[in-house]
């Protein structure tokens, strides 16, 4: 028992005071809840209807898993961190590269071993979130800008290195590494995906320093006055990003057979549009789950329209595009009416005190009350 | 009241008027009489309603029905008096809303209109000719080419100033209010502002100046208006009145009226030998110079001061959210280092004075937003251990009697009030050693602030060293057990036991 009990129980006036207790069910329900699972369930319905062969087979939904989901999610889930604690990355698509090229030289030209390369490449990417670290929570670099910045010095570097060319040649047992099959078609990546975010969702939403993590995000003022290392945060985040996007390039690498210097380069918006979108969904802030199906509802989307009409180049970014407006969008709309909600809430409280004063009270004495628009 | 004088001189007439906010009466049938010619004081405490009285006038917020007004001799819904009125009101808002980087004639183009050509190109010249002038009538030399924020504090108030009457039609019976013009001056600089209202009035315009410094009231207005708790408790000319007075009518208690009486008159003492719980030495920063004071266990310390007297600046100084120049901060005898950091690992907690900003996880429940300064955690902190942080949050939502008591509400779903006592309980949970409030009351209204009140008294008798710095005086007489009064930087007064009145503070605080 804590002190504060102790005190609490000697307090007075304690059992006029209910505590209102857990919400109702029906609210995870909600439409602005759950849309994605809506959308999904809906586009679902479409394709069996449009190209029931080729959407219900096994193929299909196998191809969406292991190609369309596992790495993007991977790439995704680890840059939901830094946007928890309020930055941004956006050099996870140079990481991606610098530790494509990087991998592949280490193995085939230097002959090192798979396991060892691997850790190397890591160490790189934890390197590489160390610096964002240092430019964004230590000099104060906007971390937009710093890691647009860095993105375009990792590119650069993967580019030299491998001669703008395809680093080939892998023996040809580390293709597993990626696409080995696992279980029943479902290919290693997908377990990689399991781990790292049962990882980041463990620790995010269950250990007081993911709470730390999440206040950072929310505000960084108010968290530095509650005495949270709010620049330690920021630090880690930004180093865990970097990991996870150097361990998502030593996949991706395994799987295509080779280093690339451009490897990274779609994934960066389809990791911000589905952290995005998952930021609507669930919480109203950025979690794992959310981001998961973000990811998923994405890949099928693409993997739907690509069954049912053609494969075209540009299908992938316009999709990704749209949906992280939609994403955006969506998040303003919610807060807009969980706002107004607030208000009318207050204003019925007013109602059983001083009736007769809440009709005139108008729309610009709301707009004062709420926080300011931005 | 139309009788006592000539319609035409009477521009504004204010009749019983009320706003009621959500939970908070602002206006509760306030007047106000303006005259042409006049430069009107409108006065009256923290919370009492002036500056609801100039947004509703100015349009931004509805009053409740039942109160009359007559604008220019013509009744007028008085959220609608500039509306209705146009060319004829003119209001300068507090920040002055000037952009700083840019020069005098540009943020003068920005209010109005900017002079261009026909093909859209702004033509300097002009524009910069009639800044100049605009500034000139009112008793500013400037250049208009000068960036904003390189002028003087009171220049800028000038400029501020010369941009919201362009919007007049004419000068002569036309109103103009001010919201606290004065706030941030020196008292040389407070002349040249007033100086340039006397060219208004003299021309035939009535000024408005709202001011919580009661002397330029006494040497430069002709008339007040001072309201308290949302009424209008006097209206008279200045002629006659001194500081006491016009002290005892913002505080609503006559001359040397008996005081509400402290449990022990000087509240706690420092026990000699025993290192005080907080103690501050030559602490400097940007306006503080050198300021050193103690604060024993149990006792709460009330910091008065004006607007720039360094009383905005001590609270961030203690807590590390502004970097010292010089000196020393103790806990219990130990120092602590200059970081936010190392304060609240010392026993600081905070309740910051701007609430949305730095207090509360806005879109967080109230419950994260309690515990987020210390999770109580199992396994080294590696999982959360909610039964153990509901328990707690009930507890404190009960003690603070949170309304309404749900622990799964987002915290900007609340009221002020209720915002406030969750960010305090957020460190009262964790026994600090000593707690800084920072104007604690701002938006608050009376039922929870009593609560908070008790709560902060609580605290202290569980031996904490807690640190009122408020800018209302009332809240420091009813709350504080001594009251140092901040005067640029330094200590202006010491007051205890039954110095500490209100009205004494008001003085002191106005030196």
């Amino acid at each position: 028992m804590t002190t504060s009990e102790v005190r609490a129980a000697g307090g007075d006036a304690e059992t006029e005071h209910r505590i209102v207790g857990s919400r109702s069910r029906w609210h995870a329900m909600k439409p602005g809840n759950i849309s994605l699972v809506y959308m999904y369930v809906a586009g679902f319905i479409l394709f069996t209807v449009w190209v029931p062969h080729l959407w219900l087979s096994g193929v299909a939904q196998k191809s969406i898993l292991n190609i369309s989901f596992a790495v993007p999610a991977i790439l995704a889930v680890g840059l939901m961190v830094p946007l928890l604690a309020g930055v941004f990355d956006l050099s996870i698509s140079g990481t991606v590269d610098l530790s494509s090229v990087v991998l592949a030289s280490l193995m085939i030209y230097s002959h090192v071993a798979a396991w060892l390369a691997i850790l190397i490449v890591l160490a790189i990417g934890m390197l590489v979130g160390a610096i964002n670290g240092i430019l964004v929570a230590v000099v104060g670099i906007d971390s937009f800008i710093a890691t647009l910045a860095s993105s375009a010095i990792l590119e650069a570097l993967a580019v030299s290195l491998s001669g703008n060319i395809q680093v080939t040649g892998f023996k040809s047992g580390f293709a597993k590494f990626g696409s080995g099959n696992l279980i029943g078609g479902v290919q290693y990546q997908v377990l990689y995906v399991a781990v790292i975010a049962l990882v980041i969702w463990y620790a995010t939403e269950h250990t007081a320093p993911g709470r730390y993590l999440q206040a950072t995000g929310e505000n960084e003022d108010a968290a530095r006055l509650s005495g949270i290392p709010t620049k330690r945060y920021i630090f880690i985040s930004l180093m865990v990003s970097g990991l996870v996007a150097a361990f998502a390039g030593c996949v991706e690498t395994a799987v295509i057979g080779a280093g690339e210097s451009n490897l990274g380069d779609p994934y960066l918006l389809t990791a911000f549009a589905a952290a995005f979108l998952g930021a609507t969904q669930f919480k109203q802030r950025f979690n794992v789950l959310g981001t998961l199906a973000g990811v998923w509802v994405l890949a099928s989307g693409v993997e739907g329209v690509t069954l049912a009409l053609h494969s075209y180049a540009w299908l992938n970014q316009l999709f990704f595009g749209a949906a992280l407006i939609v994403a955006v969008g969506l998040g303003r709309v919610i807060e807009i009416n969980n706002r107004r909600i607030a208000i009318r809430r207050r204003r019925g409280v007013l109602d059983q005190d001083m009736p007769g004063t809440v009709s005139v009270a108008d729309r610009g004495a709301a707009a004062g009350d709420g926080p300011p628009p931005d | 009241m139309t009788t006592t004088a000539p319609a035409s001189e009477i521009l504004l007439e204010i009749e019983s008027l009320s706003k009621t906010f959500p939970g908070q009466v602002a206006l509760d049938g306030a007047s106000l009489h303006v005259r042409r010619g006049q430069l009107h004081a409108l006065l009256g405490l923290n919370g009492s309603g002036k500056s609801t009285l100039i947004k509703v006038i100015s349009g931004y917020h509805r009053e409740d029905e039942g109160g009359v007004v007559h604008a220019f001799g013509v009744e007028t819904p008085a959220h609608q008096v500039r509306s209705s009125h146009p060319g004829r009101v003119a209001v300068l808002h507090q920040d002055l809303a000037l952009i700083r980087g840019m020069s005098v004639a540009e943020n003068m183009g920005l209010g109005a209109s900017f002079r261009t050509s026909r093909t859209g190109r702004i033509q300097w010249g002009r524009q910069r000719e009639e800044a100049r002038d605009a500034c000139r009538r009112i008793g500013l030399h400037v250049d208009p080419s000068a960036p904003v924020g390189s002028l003087e504090p009171s220049a800028q108030v000038i400029v501020g100033l010369a941009r919201a009457i362009r919007s007049l039609g004419q000068i002569d019976g036309s109103i103009i209010f001010a919201d606290e013009p004065t706030a941030a001056l020196g008292s040389r600089e407070v002349d040249r502002v007033f100086g340039a209202f006397r060219e208004l009035t003299s021309a035939g315009a009535a000024v408005v100046v709202v001011t919580h410094r009661l002397e330029e009231v006494l040497a430069h207005c002709d008339a007040l208006t001072v309201l308290r708790d949302g009424r209008t408790v006097a209206e008279q000319p200045t002629a006659g009145l001194d500081k006491a007075k016009l002290a005892a009518m913002l505080t609503g208690r006559p001359d040397g009226s008996e005081l509400v009486t402290a449990d022990s008159p000087d509240g706690p003492v420092l026990v000699p030998g025993e290192p005080a719980v907080l103690a501050v030495r030559r602490l400097r920063g940007r306006v503080i110079e050198s300021l050193s004071f103690e604060i024993a266990a149990g006792e709460v310390l009330g910091i008065a001061g004006l607007v720039g007297s360094g009383r905005e600046e001590l609270g961030p100084l203690v807590v590390g959210a502004l970097p010292r120049a010089s000196g020393q901060i103790l806990v219990d005898g130990r120092e602590v280092g200059p970081s936010t950091r190392q304060a609240t690992r010392a026993g600081i907690g905070v309740v910051p004075a701007d609430r949305k900003r730095q207090g509360i996880f806005a879109s967080m429940s109230v419950a994260q937003n309690m515990t987020v300064n210390r999770e109580p955690a199992r396994l080294g902190g590696a999982w959360l251990d909610s039964r153990a942080a509901n328990r707690e949050v009930d507890s404190w939502i009960r003690r603070v009697h949170l309304e309404p008591p749900d622990r799964h509400r987002k915290v900007s779903l609340l009221s002020g009030g209720n915002q406030q006592k969750v960010v305090l309980a957020r460190w009262l949970r964790c026994s600090p050693r000593v707690m800084i409030l920072d104007d604690p009351m701002q938006g608050v209204d009376v039922a929870a602030k009593t609560a908070i009140y008790r709560i902060v008294r609580e605290a202290a008798a569980a031996g904490s060293a807690i640190l009122l710095i408020s800018s209302d005086s009332i809240e420091l007489e009813e709350a504080a057990d001594r009251v140092l009064v901040l005067r640029n930087g330094r200590i202006g007064a010491e007051l205890r036991g039954a110095q500490r009145t209100s009205e004494r503070i008001v003085m002191e605080v106005e030196g």
